[in-house]
């Protein structure tokens, strides 16, 4: 327990203080959002991950399941929050198209709140599942969503773990 | 291995994070403590429009610590969500339910005043114009994000989408400052 105060203390991660904040929690829990990422990343148990998220709790829960590489052998990508900061749409399918070019397959989380311009020369369907659907498909058609959450939860968890999350496998 | 499914069903919170949540969306409250101990309540852009553009110093300030502006002139009827704001100023009401319950004591002619409503975050476009008419009676000033209220942000403005949906006027002072009311607006300068 004082282990665990501690690192409530020094995190600096929006998602681990909002986890330990629950009076009655698991080491080891996990948001609903955070158990699809794993649920699709542990399909591929011979993939070399890159990690380009944060590195905290979540972070050490999922080194336990899948090969996280720290070189530059990957095979795999796993991208979210602080990994794909972008505010206008062209930035960001530039910045996907990118990290995904020489991976086989790939994880990535949009934090729809961070985008503030749609700025790519096509409309955008009204809904904003939708909006977000095309933008990936125009990354690379084989991106899929991995679920569509009835609402945003609360005040608090839209920031620990985007809820947009979808799938690539080439 | 615990899924957490729902912040809000997810299990009670502890005491310190609750006192975190509570300040961290009333940042007001910690510059109110320092003025106890001397130090001038330090007034942002936002403040400094309410003084000068609302006339009606009685009003009803709502889910912001906003009993602060009793130092500037204003009367308030202070409304908190959170039963910690009971510790700092006795005097505030305790609802619940801000977002779809408009309590009677609240004076109809008095200017109500949200200020980064936790209330409203993540709302639905419904939720969010049903809060809207239950709330204007006379005028209402509310300043918060507009793409924290579910819309696609990156196709459509918010305002255009609400006034479709609802008779209120709803000039935007500036994109995070709305004044609404039941009749039109004045034009600021």
């Amino acid at each position: 327990m004082l282990a665990t105060r501690q690192y409530l203390h020094k995190s600096e991660f929006w998602r681990d203080l909002q986890v330990l904040s629950f009076c009655d929690y698991d080491a080891d829990a996990i948001l609903e959002q955070e158990k699809l990422m794993l649920d699709f990343v542990c399909q591929f148990p011979d993939v070399l991950w890159r990690w380009r998220a944060e590195k905290g709790l979540f972070y050490n829960i999922c080194k336990e399941h899948i090969r996280i590489d720290t070189q530059i052998k990957h095979n795999g990508i796993i991208i979210f929050g602080s990994g794909i900061a972008a505010t206008s749409t062209r930035k960001l399918v530039r910045r996907i198209r990118n990290l995904v070019q020489n991976t086989s397959v790939a994880y990535v989380g949009i934090n729809r709140f961070s985008l503030l311009e749609h700025n790519i020369d096509f409309e955008l369907p009204d809904s904003m599942e939708q909006s977000l659907d095309l933008i990936m498909e125009y990354c690379d058609p084989r991106f899929k969503r991995l679920h569509t959450f009835d609402k945003i939860d609360g005040n608090h968890m839209a920031y620990a773990h985007p809820m947009d999350c979808y799938g690539l496998c080439k | 291995m615990q899924i957490i499914k729902s912040y809000s069903t997810a299990g009670s919170l502890s005491r310190a994070h609750r006192l975190r949540m509570f300040h961290g969306e009333r940042p007001s409250v910690l510059l109110w403590r320092k003025t106890r101990f001397g130090l001038p309540f330090p007034l942002d852009p936002i403040d400094i429009w309410l003084q000068n553009n609302i006339s009606n110093k009685n009003i009803t300030v709502v889910d912001f610590g906003g009993w602060y502006l009793e130092n500037f002139g204003f009367k308030t009827t202070c409304i908190e969500s959170d039963y910690v704001a009971k510790h700092y100023y006795n005097d505030c009401y305790i609802e619940l339910n801000i977002a779809s319950y408009r309590p009677n004591y609240v004076v109809e002619s008095n200017p109500v005043i949200l200020r980064r409503p936790a209330c409203l975050k993540y709302k639905s476009l419904d939720d969010f114009v049903q809060f809207l008419d239950i709330w204007t009676k006379s005028l209402l000033i509310l300043h918060f994000e507009p793409k924290t209220i579910l819309h696609n942000h990156l196709k459509f403005k918010l305002s255009d989408l609400v006034k479709d949906r609802t008779n209120l006027h709803i000039q935007e002072v500036q994109q995070d400052l709305w004044q609404i009311s039941n009749k039109p607006c004045k034009k600021q300068d």
